[in-house]
């Protein structure tokens, strides 16, 4: 199974890619990153919108383009793309708000089949690391 | 060699390079982001693949 999912563009080092959403509020350019936290290849993961006149990037800014799932599955493909160069890297993720990092866990819930195959998923719960369990309250 | 079919299923998708993002690549886009991870790994380290094995 392969989901729907834009193409993306990266640099040389697959640290840094680069996707176009489209929908309803016209085509918004996403930036998402690789940054390394610390030499143990631990790295974070975070993606957010390009404003084009000043290049800055927000990953608070709310899009609303109606295309979550998709950019989501685009931001996992570049997930795939970066572990086939660094496949001993351990990435963090966590949303900007509650809210999302709550949307983040349904999305690897529904697909959590799919990717468990390819990787060792872990959630933070009461200071500690758990083995990313599905379905769970 | 592979056919078109059988690329568009894999899971790793097919990268354009464009050599305009490398500019990213030395500057941290999401400090606080970068920030929570390092404190993450300070309290927590890495998970203990052993004692949390399949």
């Amino acid at each position: 199974m392969r989901l729907d999912r834009y193409e993306i563009k990266s640099g040389d080092r697959l640290l840094s890619f680069e996707f176009l959403s489209e929908g309803p509020k016209g085509k918004i350019q996403k930036l998402i990153q690789f940054a390394l936290v610390n030499q143990d290849n631990y790295y974070n993961l975070a993606f957010g919108d390009k404003n084009p006149v000043t290049g800055e990037i927000d990953d608070i800014a709310v899009t609303d383009n109606g295309d979550s799932e998709k950019v989501l599955a685009t931001v996992v493909a570049a997930v795939y793309a970066f572990c086939e160069k660094y496949p001993q890297a351990w990435i963090y993720a966590t949303g900007s708000t509650a809210a999302r990092t709550r949307l983040f866990q349904m999305g690897i819930n529904k697909y959590f089949d799919i990717v468990e195959e390819d990787f060792e998923i872990f959630g933070e719960c009461e200071n500690e690391w758990e083995r990313f369990v599905k379905n769970k309250k | 060699m592979k056919t078109i079919l059988e690329i568009n299923k894999t899971k790793v998708p097919i990268v354009r390079i464009d050599k305009s993002l490398n500019k990213y690549d030395n500057i941290v886009l999401f400090p606080e982001k970068v920030a929570k991870a390092k404190k993450a790994f300070e309290r927590l380290g890495l998970p203990d693949l052993k004692k949390h094995s399949r």
